[in-house]
């Protein structure tokens, strides 16, 4: 099927057009963009997460050590640079990290940063962090620990449940458990919840993880898209853990009891082999806990969280406001206009701005209140998350907007959402933006103003309608006839350009035969120069050398003429009747030269025919020239 | 009687040259009447710019927004029509092709003359460059000058054929009298609603298949609506008037 669009015009006509805009302008490919992201927007007092400042295209840029936030210590502590070349074209970016040290409990707003690349000023969005009282790490959901010596099988897995709301996850001494994190177990229908899943790998093992990422699955609740995972470690007793740790949210469809499944995650790794224990002990001792290296038994171990419960609330039915359109979360709403001055029927556009925390992904568009005078438009929606799962961010919606009549102000906004943390629908509202908008032609036009349409059209009433306006008929000009088939596609363009090129190739191809004529002109002459050169040395040669100087002559020309060698040329003379007689001549010669230097006898007399002849045989190799 | 006759033959003359200057269809013109002087004259954006203000004061929303189409397309240049247009379509809420620089060009210079200037700069610079190719001395300023002239014309070639409505716009078609269109995810009545469309609204056509047709809406989403709700901007038979 054809899929182009022709709003958006043909490839073709996209591809000549974006020739023209390379050939005219290459500078657009140095525009820089920087994006701030926070690697989670939800934290606990005094455990830090990152802020990461990306600018792509650049890597000249000057960035400040410390942002100053009321209860946030911020302050850069890395850099990354990446290099890519894809078809082609090398994209730099870098990575600018800072470590956000939250002391105390709040939402946080972390401004807009100030950054210089190559130069120029350029500012990153405003970015906002929850911080929550408590500790990150409760409630743990109960984890299914692997001991070291425990079969593979998840089946042979011994479940050895941690006590609920226990801060440390895992025991000491576990080869591998995980557990799943949830900041809350009583959610309402639509409230997005981070959830944690966390899988713990005891250093002392090698592990090898299976397959891609963990999956999270269930009825009743949708689950944003699993980003790459976080790595770290963790000490628990004596043991050391190597982390990883999965963030994503999930928000429930249905109220009632919903069970989050357990996540599993496959993973590799070798085991000591079973042995008698006073062996164990010795490698024990020696070698720690995972015996000699590449020994053992590889084991496949599925490491699971436990199920977790999550008791969802429906929304409630009071205080339900009319344009509440599913949005559960909090939220801040501000607008924008632009351009602020517009003139008959040309639209403003009016980006309202819905910023916060919660479902942006089901969240309906903002009302517009006061819209009296305004023709509106359906918005367009864009999203620019504030951490990777998309559960902070800010959602744009432009609003087209064309003023009916002479207006000073756009229409104000209004947002309904449901609050999980005071359990009550909030509305929220922008303020109109001045404008300057005149109304359009049709309005102001009495011509139009008379003929303002019906409801519904009248039968018949096509024929009976009344004749434009005078004005109309004077603004439409002089009344011209033309085609709805171009002339560029009619066949008199195609016989036009084809004329026209056949003579842009008539003169390419006159121009290249001219070329070459006048190199093969140019061969000829030098041929005939070294021909000249040789019959003058045949002609100054003694009587010695002066055989193999005809010889040589009569080899050029047989060059010249496509033949083998010095007899050839003479056989080819021969076949010509103007030369026939030279031919013989030559022949007569030729014998005498290979009697002289062949035979035994008369060879005095050969000679002497040769210094006889050599004056004709010069005389017939200038009258033979190819 | 002589004289009498040769002035009324003048008079009756000056009034006909008065009247194909201007160009403005008599005020007692009715739709029919001007339908009829398309059909004999062929299509002319001033006639169909009459005809679409006559149905848009008729109140046939469907009609008046195909022919002020038809009149931009003849004519971007034709600003009247694209201002009365704008305020049409926003007063009847009437989904159209999004504005772009395309037709900011040609609303100041007309696609043809993009085209024609285009192509003898472009033909000029070829000729003038296959020239310089075999000429000798060759002069390095001839020669970019040369080179200059066919980019050049290629690329108002180019922005000419890129802007011309009546080529871009070819598969343009508006939703007719009815109802509201619902433009389904699938070429099946119990498909799922992409958006609805007013009638009136301009849809781009992307593929015909029988009695469903895939299009793109103004606003970028794409879908199927049923084949006998289209009537194309440009007719059949060119110098059809509108078929509504």
């Amino acid at each position: 099927m054809n899929t182009s669009n022709p709003f958006k015009r043909s490839g073709a006509l996209r591809t000549a057009a974006t020739t023209f805009l390379l050939l005219c302008a290459c500078t657009t490919l140095l525009h820089a963009a920087v994006n701030a992201q926070l690697s989670r927007s939800q934290t606990s007092v005094g455990v830090p997460v990152q802020l990461l400042v990306e600018v792509e295209g650049s890597t000249n840029v000057v960035l400040p050590d410390v942002i100053p936030v009321d209860g946030l210590q911020i302050q850069r502590t890395g850099q990354q640079t990446r290099v890519e070349i894809i078809n082609f074209r090398m994209k730099t970016s870098a990575v600018y990290s800072y470590t956000v040290y939250p002391s105390r409990e709040g939402v946080f707003e972390i401004p807009s940063i100030d950054v210089t690349v190559d130069g120029k000023p350029v500012q990153t969005r405003a970015v906002r962090l929850q911080v929550d009282a408590g500790s990150p790490g409760v409630p743990v959901q109960r984890a299914l620990p692997v001991q070291p010596g425990q079969g593979a099988n998840p089946q042979g897995l011994q479940a050895q449940s941690l006590p609920p709301g226990t801060a440390a996850p895992g025991e000491e001494g576990q080869l591998a458990f995980a557990e799943l994190i949830m900041p809350k177990s009583e959610v309402f229908v639509g409230e997005m919840v981070p959830v944690e899943v966390r899988f713990f790998f005891h250093q002392g093992y090698q592990f090898e993880i299976q397959g891609q990422r963990p999956s999270i699955s269930g009825e009743g609740f949708t689950v944003q898209r699993l980003p790459d995972p976080e790595r770290g470690e963790q000490r628990i007793g004596n043991d050391g853990y190597h982390v990883l740790s999965f963030r994503t949210a999930i928000t429930p469809l249905k109220s009632g009891q919903i069970e989050v499944p357990p996540v599993t995650l496959s993973a590799l790794t070798r085991v000591p082999m079973s042995t008698s224990g006073n062996i164990d002990d010795i490698f024990e001792q020696f070698f720690g806990g995972s015996g000699f290296p590449g020994m053992g038994q590889a084991r496949e171990l599925a490491i699971s969280t436990e199920p977790a419960q999550l008791t969802v609330k429906p929304l409630p039915k009071d205080g339900r406001p009319t344009n509440f359109a599913g949005a559960v979360g909090n939220f801040k709403l501000s607008a924008v206009a632009a351009p602020l001055k517009v003139g008959a029927g040309e639209p403003v556009t009016l980006t309202v701005t819905v910023a916060g925390r919660g479902n942006f992904d089901a969240m309906g568009d903002p009302t517009l209140v006061g819209d009296q005078g305004w023709s509106s438009y359906p918005p367009t929606q864009t999203f620019q998350a504030d951490d990777p799962i998309g559960l902070s961010g800010e959602k744009n919606f432009d609003f087209a907007l064309v003023a009916r009549e002479a207006r000073d102000a756009t229409p104000g906004a209004e947002f309904s959402f449901f609050n999980p943390e005071s359990e009550k629908y909030v509305t929220v509202s922008a303020p109109p933006v001045a404008v300057q908008a005149e109304a359009s032609s049709a309005a102001s036009d009495p011509a139009t103003a008379n003929a303002r349409p019906t409801d519904a059209p009248t039968p018949g009433a096509s024929d009976a309608a009344a004749a434009p306006s005078p004005q109309a008929n004077e603004s439409a000009g002089p009344e011209v006839t033309r085609s709805f088939s171009p002339w560029i596609r009619s066949g008199a363009a195609w016989v036009l350009n084809g004329v026209v090129a056949i003579a842009v190739m008539a003169l390419l191809l006159a121009g290249w035969i001219r070329r070459r004529s006048a190199t093969d002109a140019g061969k000829s002459q030098q041929r005939k120069r070294e021909r000249s050169a040789l019959i003058a040395r045949a002609a100054k040669a003694g009587d010695d050398q002066f055989p193999d100087a005809v010889v040589a002559v009569l080899k050029f020309d047989a060059d010249s003429t496509g033949v083998l060698g010095a007899w050839d040329r003479v056989d080819a003379l021969q076949s010509q009747s103007e030369h026939a007689a030279s031919a013989v001549r030559l022949r007569e010669f030729l014998s005498a030269i290979d009697e002289s230097r062949f035979s035994g006898g008369g060879v005095s007399q050969s000679k002497q025919a040769i210094s006889t002849a050599k004056a004709e045989i010069v005389e017939i190799l200038k009258n033979v020239c190819p | 009687m002589k004289n009498w006759l040769i002035g009324l033959l003048y008079f009756t003359l000056t009034a006909i040259c008065i009247a194909a200057e201007v160009g403005a269809p008599a005020t007692s013109e009715s739709i029919s009447e001007i339908e009829k002087r398309l059909e004999d004259s062929g299509p002319s954006p001033q006639l169909y710019y009459h005809l679409a203000v006559a149905e848009e004061s008729a109140g046939n929303i469907v009609g008046a927004a195909l022919n002020y189409q038809r009149a931009i397309m003849l004519d971007p240049g034709m600003r009247v029509a694209q201002n009365r247009f704008s305020a049409f379509a926003s007063q009847n809420n009437i989904g159209v092709r999004p504005r772009s620089w395309q037709d900011d060009v040609v609303s100041v210079v007309h696609p043809e003359t993009l085209l024609f200037v285009g192509m003898l700069l472009g033909w000029v610079g070829a000729i003038w460059l296959a020239w310089m190719i075999f000429s000798t001395p060759k002069s390095r300023w001839y020669v970019a000058t040369a080179v200059f002239v066919l980019l050049l014309g290629s690329a108002l070639f180019s922005m000419g054929y890129i802007s011309e409505p009546r080529i871009a716009d070819a598969n343009l078609s508006i939703i007719s009298s009815g109802p509201e269109v619902k433009v389904l995810s699938g070429p099946a009545e119990n498909s799922s609603t992409v958006v609805a469309l007013t009638p009136g609204s301009a849809v781009g056509v992307i593929s015909p298949r029988g009695s469903w047709t895939y299009v793109t809406t103004p606003g970028g989403a794409s879908g199927w609506v049923a084949t006998d709700r289209l009537i194309k901007v440009i007719p059949d038979a060119a110098a059809q008037p509108s078929e509504i």
